[in-house]
């Protein structure tokens, strides 16, 4: 019988073998290099890490109230037909931004509080407003880290003497500044162009002793809208009307 | 504590790559799939990753090396609302997740007569973990070193005398430390090694 020659064919099999790695080997030395560089390509390329975000996709639209305030008891509300522009002129990111969509942002902002329920107060009578809470619009043209260092270079503005008007007999005004009456947004770093939305809690604002040189004004809730207004932008309106809702839609306790 | 850690790693890889005899190392490409905790914040399968090891010979069939690796998850989520401590945002999120495992590894080759050999590993060491969420303007991010185990299985197959084609699935597990949660991955590595 004839049997088959196990050593001669693995052999054969590895000199088969020995011919194929041989081969693969030349191919693999010629072309080893640039398989190397291309997977280091692909593995750079690859790690290219950044999302290229859109304008609207920058939009933030941000929320802070007073959780231990029962805002039923509010129900009135004063709204300044004006937006405070805070600007630093000496700052290096100083902008000014395009001021044409005031209207349309305080009317905005009137409709969502009616929408929810609000009832307006206009203008003073007999010299004084009685209105629960008073809002005010402000945009910045200015990078700034700690949002309210600017209270103190516009606080003189506010219409003090229409709310608190027995006050004009004593000196400290406008000789105080104010302050909120607790910590504010904890993100630091707002941009050019962001428009704020604060509400002043007028029923509960602390005045100043002797002793103290300043007087605190709580702020039950406040919105902003972060960077809307840099830039240019031919769908801004849009975006500003989305973002402005938006700001009134996240806060579902001020609906009356 | 982390840096004796890392120091250590460093020694035992000038170990490992000091004797050309018996070293290899390998440059692999590290596609993965975010598990667990790291899943739930970014949840994307990751095109993004590479490691570099290098494995001594310290029998025939055992080898200990050093692997660093880089890998990235990122995740956009759509505008929605979420709470970052007492605000309420609503704004598109970009997040992203990085982790680099150092780790020393032991691997042990089932070694036979043909081309392919096949391996099991296990490496241990720490790796930094950063997850960071871009959002607008604002970005919110941690970092945290945490104690990492990464379990291998791989095949290696010789190309020619001296290169190798590498394929493996690597698990890797960072450990919760504090409030930072455990970190966890699964890779398909495909890479070419000198020996």
């Amino acid at each position: 019988m004839l049997k088959p020659d196990i050593l001669a064919i693995h052999k054969i099999l590895s000199g088969f073998k020995q011919s194929i790695i041989t081969q693969k080997s030349l191919i693999m030395m010629k072309h080893f290099t640039k398989i190397a560089v291309l997977l280091f390509l692909v593995a750079s390329f690859s790690c290219h890490p950044e999302y290229d975000a859109t304008l609207e996709e920058m939009d933030i639209a941000i929320t802070q109230y007073d959780e231990e305030l029962d805002f039923s008891q509010l129900q009135t509300f004063y709204l300044e037909d004006s937006i405070i522009y805070i600007e630093d002129e000496e700052s290096n990111s100083f902008v000014s931004v395009d001021r044409t969509h005031e209207d349309h942002i305080i009317s905005l902002v009137r409709q969502n509080f009616l929408d929810k329920g609000w009832t307006e107060v206009t203008g003073p009578t007999n010299g004084q407003i009685d209105a629960d809470v008073s809002i005010v619009l402000s945009v910045l043209e200015t990078d700034i880290y700690f949002y309210y260092y600017y209270w103190w270079d516009w606080w003189y503005w506010y219409p003090w003497d229409w709310w608190y008007p027995w006050y004009d007999d004593y000196y400290w005004y406008p000789g105080y500044p104010i302050y909120p009456g607790y910590p504010s947004y904890p993100v630091e770093g707002y941009t050019v162009g962001t428009l704020f939305i604060d509400m002043l809690n007028m029923g509960d604002v602390e005045m100043p002793d002797e002793n103290d040189t300043s007087f605190k004004v709580p702020m039950p809730w406040k919105g902003a809208v972060v960077g809307i207004l840099a830039g240019s932008d031919s769908r801004l309106q849009e975006r500003l009307s989305k973002e402005i809702n938006q700001v009134f839609e996240q806060s579902p306790y001020l609906q009356k | 504590m982390r840096k004796y850690i890392i120091i250590s790693l460093f020694i035992i890889a000038a170990f490992v790559t000091k004797a050309q005899e018996g070293t290899s190392t390998f440059v692999s490409y590290l596609p993965s799939v975010p598990l667990g905790e790291t899943a739930d914040f970014s949840n994307n399968i990751s095109p993004r990753g590479v490691d570099f090891e290098v494995q001594r010979f310290i029998s025939e069939e055992l080898s200990l090396g050093f692997n660093i690796a880089w890998n990235m998850f990122r995740e956009k989520i759509p505008e929605e609302s979420f709470d970052y401590k007492d605000l309420t945002i609503t704004a598109v999120q970009f997040r992203y997740t990085n982790i680099v495992p150092v780790t020393v590894n032991m691997k042990k080759y089932f070694t036979n007569e043909g081309d392919y050999t096949p391996y099991l590993g296990f490496g241990v060491g720490t790796s930094y973990n950063e997850k960071r969420n871009d959002v607008g303007v604002f970005s919110v991010s941690e970092d945290k070193w945490l104690f990492n185990i990464s379990p291998e299985i791989g095949m290696l197959y010789d190309l020619s005398y001296r290169n190798l084609l590498l394929v493996k699935l690597k698990y890797n597990y960072g450990f919760k430390s504090g409030d930072f949660p455990s970190q966890s991955f699964i890779s398909l590595g495909v890479g070419i090694g000198l020996k």
